[in-house]
């Protein structure tokens, strides 16, 4: 009698796991899919695109992948989980063309099948990984952080530092060398603060905050040689906004630019860059190393005109043999003249753009809804808004791929607060593609249980080397290494 | 003493633990225990067990929260707690017993729980030490269940790495136990050499767990040791703590070393001993001021103004966390102008406080800054105590109100966020699924009695926030909306708190747009008292001013004016008036 129970309980299970859509309805739109990766372009080395359909109220799934070549994949079931290894292979076979999507739902015992959908797999490979912050949104005081480090083709996701590692310890600002995480450039706010610069293994902590300049360290970006990196010193204060659609102001009440040099621990100034009738703020270096790029706004008087300051794209000439600056700034996009303000200006490295961030006013746009993506082809001087990934919400902070294939930023689209990481790919026609949402497995729930933001995403080509235990220890420690002006 | 009347006294003690446990955090300490409800948010998730587990500690952490969530109903917390109090003292007498120690003893198995109960009555000591301390009484209690010596052995060895992950740096109490059994069963055997090479063996062994945590978790190795969960401020290691590992560690080896005496007379001592410490230390480790506090802002919770007014008129509450509560209530009853200085008032951060880093501070001025309808500031305010939590957990309370504030602000997706957040805890469940019912639904929210009137109340042109102008900030809200009579008697309540009587007299005259029936008794007060300063009698005075404040203003003018020794008499007699506040204070 039990054996029977068995083979009848079995057989049902059998007959469960493989009911196939059978006799489906067909309709004729796209499944309501989160994250929405219709259409979109994706690299060959990227996680499993994993999706739910939260808007759905169904029994089981059927979702079936395939491509040209290579095996396709088929899950069933209540969730839509892709076998890694299995998608990897399929994107491999069908590098530089396109996959496609069918997803069918049973509700009450009738299956729906929805209008396939691609997704192309782009010929330009991804970089091994994406470095964050994570952080909630919130205003002065932080509660957990940390800077995470996600292999980009798995949903593994490792801390390189969190704030539980020395209490009250806040983490800013992370830099690497065009992906290239060998020269590493991490700032830590509070009553241990430093900023920790690591370059081919080696590290210190240093005490970047000089009588001569205005702050410690804040913004970095490194030299393409690893001889330098450039800063953005920031007198920052905050303000809150009064009304339903504004939350934070971020204030630069007076900020400049200076260069560091690792191996002298000297801080080298231009006078050109510390001018008390501008603001000066987010350097970053050309990529032959001959440019140092930066944002300038005329000062006004703070909070009385805030409203009005507005950062021009600027650039200044630099010698790396002797770590020199020029004798003239040059206005590259005036965007006091559109009424607009750019922040977050970054090159890529293949030279042929300058991406930032363009908003209303200010520099922190990343409390600006109205906040978009911009990009100046640097070969000919074009200008040019990226509708392509763009939305209604914020897009702000950014950065670009080895290959300057990819870049990947941060926004608000998804729920108006939390930052999500995204996605796009750039073609050597300058096409670009429709932006996907940083994957997960169960995305819906992953990203409605989060209650932090993602912060300053840079690519990284390799996993990082960074020993927290002892860095801890050290940073707890009053050892310092002072830097001086040249 | 027969075997009944031995377990009889034993029964009633334990007994009587238990009842005074429950009558004390019922009807002395309920508040603390919804403080401690709302500074968590323990949700029936798998992700969220899983981050629990994932560090040391986690589990009694875990188990902790879970029961703290039922201090939502105070009650069910005394409930838990007696449990918890009652289960550590049975088990630590039968722990005690394995030693050998003798029955009369009985009452020293309640010396750790009343250090426990002293700890637990700071706001700040968290409820995983109680079970950890549960939790590794039940592996002491197995371990002495076992016979066999290199068993034992085994199980101890086992069990320090788990125990260290479940309840954390309280294994070393476990440790401490098998070492002490070992070296006594040493010295009873006078066998050395094995029972100290396996004794340090253990000692090395629960030390070397943390040290490897270390290389792969993101805490100090300090804290490892020390253990992360069992307070709130992770830089704080209160000592008791260590008292209270030391106690477990030797009361049943110390107490096994006593002789048998005078039975009856023994035990009649010791009970009336212990119980007499016991008192006196619990009492010592209760801040009652801080009970007080909480229960006013409990109530501004449950929004119980005629209870809050009442509290304070059989004791006047003096801090200004207390203060804000009760003249949140006085302006929600429309009794601000009139009743505000009965009340003791420690000027403008009893009202609408400045914003201070801390976790608790803020949460009664959000409250303030919500039913005002300055409802980014209340946002703001929520958002920062949440961040502030020192053990970075997040708060059903603050949850609750920035579901509601993003709703307010038309943030429906992020209201939905905290609202799904709050669908996985017990107590708040009906609640956040009523509200998601809200969401995007304009007209069900302009109807709604409260966020539909704080939709019109609050601002619609922009500015950045200033404490330092909060007067205009209170009159721009009041102008905006006329019907926001709150606002307008935070306005004058603010400037009267300030001693600006210029001000007063400039926003005063904005009243008129407001149905007032009568000049507020303060307010009258007030005004008789400029009239004074420039008039000779009460002709041509615009204002309708009752005749006994008139006729009061009068004798206190001409007592403060002739006696110069009268402060004390003046204070007594007019210590309701803001006359006292202005000229006594």
């Amino acid at each position: 009698m039990k054996k029977m129970i068995v083979i009848w309980l079995s057989s049902l299970l059998l007959a469960a796991c493989s009911s196939s859509v059978t006799d489906p309805e067909m309709v004729g739109t796209y499944p309501e899919i989160y994250p929405d990766y219709i259409g979109v372009t994706i690299p060959v080395n990227i996680a499993p695109m994993d999706f739910d359909l939260p808007g759905d109220n169904y029994d089981r799934v059927d979702v079936l992948v395939k491509g040209c070549e290579g095996k396709e994949i088929h899950v069933k079931g209540k969730d839509i989980l892709f076998p890694e290894n299995e998608w990897h292979r399929l994107l491999a076979a069908n590098e530089g063309d396109s996959i496609v999507v069918t997803v069918s739902i049973q509700q009450n015992g009738k299956w729906k099948q929805f209008r396939p959908f691609p997704m192309f797999v782009s010929p330009y490979r991804m970089d091994y990984g994406v470095v964050y912050r994570k952080i909630a949104p919130g205003y002065e005081v932080y509660s957990k952080m940390g800077i995470y480090e996600r292999d980009l083709s798995s949903f593994t996701e490792r801390p390189l530092i969190e704030n539980t590692l020395v209490p009250g310890m806040c983490l800013n600002c992370h830099s690497f060398n065009r992906t290239n995480p060998d020269f590493l450039s991490i700032h830590f706010r509070g009553s241990h603060g430093a900023t920790l610069m690591q370059v081919n293994g080696k590290n210190e902590l240093l005490n970047t905050k000089t009588d001569s300049t205005l702050s410690a360290c804040v913004y970095p970006y490194w030299h393409p040689t690893g001889k330098y990196i450039a800063y953005s010193v920031n007198n920052t204060r905050q303000g809150f906004h009064a009304v339903k659609d504004e939350r934070i102001e971020v204030l630069d009440f007076e900020s400049d630019v200076l260069v560091y040099k690792p191996d002298t621990h000297e801080l080298l100034l231009s006078p050109l860059l510390q001018k008390k009738e501008s603001f000066e703020t987010f350097p970053a270096f050309s990529p032959d190393g001959r440019t140092l790029y930066f944002c300038s706004a005329e000062s006004k008087e703070i909070p009385a005109h805030y409203k009005d300051i507005r950062y021009n794209l600027c650039k200044i000439a630099f010698d790396p043999d002797n770590g020199m600056f020029g004798e003239k700034i040059d206005t590259l996009v005036n965007a006091e003249k559109m009424k607009k303000s750019i922040s977050f200006p970054r090159p890529s490295y293949d030279g042929k753009y300058l991406m930032f961030t363009l908003s209303d006013y200010g520099n922190f746009s990343i409390w600006h809804k109205e906040a978009d993506l911009w990009i100046l082809d640097l070969r000919d001087g074009s200008l040019r808004e990226l509708k392509e990934v763009n939305s209604v919400d914020t897009e702000s902070f950014h950065n670009w791929s080895a290959n300057s294939h990819w870049f990947v930023f941060s926004s608000r689209r998804d729920d108006g607060l939390y930052t999500r990481l995204y996605f796009a790919c750039i073609d050597d026609k300058g096409r670009i593609s429709k932006p996907f949402m940083l994957p997960q497995e169960h995305p819906f729930s992953y990203y409605d249980n989060l209650i932090y933001s993602y912060n300053v995403p840079d690519f990284v080509n390799r996993p990082i080397e960074l020993e927290h235990k002892s860095l801890g220890e050290r940073l707890l420690s009053s050892e310092r290494v002072n830097v001086n002006v040249r | 003493m027969n075997l009944s009347v031995e377990k009889i006294g034993k029964t009633g003690l334990t007994l009587l633990l238990a009842i005074t446990a429950f009558v004390f955090w019922n009807n002395y300490y309920p508040a603390h225990l919804l403080y401690h409800e709302q500074y968590q948010l323990f949700l029936f998730d798998g992700a969220y067990l899983w981050e629990r587990l994932s560090v040391p500690e986690g589990f009694a952490d875990y188990i902790a929260e879970f029961l703290t969530q039922f201090y939502y109903h105070p009650w069910m917390g005394a409930l838990i707690l007696s449990f918890l109090l009652t289960a550590i003292q049975l088990l630590c007498w039968a722990l005690v017993k394995k030693f050998g120690t003798l029955y009369i003893y009985y009452p020293l198995s309640f010396i750790p729980v009343f250090v426990l109960w002293h700890y637990l009555a700071d706001e700040n000591a968290m409820l995983s030490l109680a079970v950890a301390i549960l939790i590794v009484l039940i592996a002491g209690n197995l371990y002495f269940l076992i016979k066999n010596t290199r068993l034992r052995l085994i199980y101890a060895l086992g069990c320090i790495p788990v125990l260290y992950w479940l309840a954390g740096t309280i294994v070393y109490v476990f440790i401490g136990w098998v070492v002490l059994s070992i070296l006594i069963e040493a010295y009873r055997t006078r066998t050395y050499f094995s029972p100290l090479f396996c004794s340090l063996g253990l000692i090395a062994w629960g030390i070397l767990i943390p040290l490897v945590t270390a290389y792969f978790l993101q805490y100090p190795l300090l804290r490892l040791l020390r253990g992360l969960e069992y307070y709130r401020f992770p830089e704080v290691f209160p000592n008791i703590i260590y008292a209270i590992g030391l106690l477990l560690v030797l009361i049943p080896v110390v107490s096994s070393l006593f002789p048998l005496w005078n039975k009856r007379i023994g035990v009649i001592i010791e009970v009336v001993l212990v119980a007499c410490w016991g008192y006196n230390y619990v009492k010592s480790g209760c801040d009652f001021s801080k009970e007080e506090s909480m229960k006013y802002d409990w109530m501004v919770r449950e929004k119980q103004w005629n209870e809050i007014i009442r509290m304070a008129e059989s004791k006047t509450p003096t801090s200004p966390y207390s203060v804000t509560c009760l003249n949140l209530a006085l302006g929600m009853t429309g009794q601000m102008g009139d009743r505000m200085f009965e009340f003791y008032q420690n000027g403008t951060e009893g009202l609408l406080a400045k914003y201070q880093r801390d976790f608790t501070s803020p949460l009664p001025t959000s409250e303030a800054f919500y039913y005002l309808g300055m409802i980014n500031t209340a946002q703001r305010f929520t958002f920062e105590a949440m961040e502030a939590i020192p053990n970075f957990r997040k708060s059903t309370r603050c949850f609750k109100r920035l579901a509601e504030t993003n709703l307010i602000n038309g943030q429906y997706q992020v209201a939905a966020k905290y609202l799904h957040a709050l669908s996985k805890t017990l107590f708040y469940k009906d609640w956040a699924e009523e509200t998601l019912g809200y969401l995007g639904n304009e007209k069900k929210i302009n109807a709604h009695p409260e966020w539909g009137w704080l939709r019109k109340a609050r601002y619609t042109e922009d500015f950045l926030f200033s404490d330092r102008e909060m007067d205009m900030m209170l009159g721009l809200l009041y102008q905006h909306n006329y019907q926001n009579k709150l606002a307008f008697e935070y306005l004058l309540a603010y400037v009267m708190q300030q001693r600006d009587i210029d001000k007063f007299m400039r926003y005063y005259p904005l009243g008129a747009h407001s149905d007032y029936d009568h000049i507020p008794k303060h307010y009258q007060e007030l005004l008789v008292y400029v009239w004074t300063q420039t008039h000779n009698s009460w002709k041509g005075m615009p204002w309708s001013i009752y005749p006994d404040v008139m006729r009061d203003i009068m004798d206190f003018a001409k007592i403060f004016s002739t006696q110069s020794n009268a402060r004390e008499y003046l204070k007594q007699r007019y210590g309701q008036t803001y006359w006292n506040y202005l000229l006594l204070n």
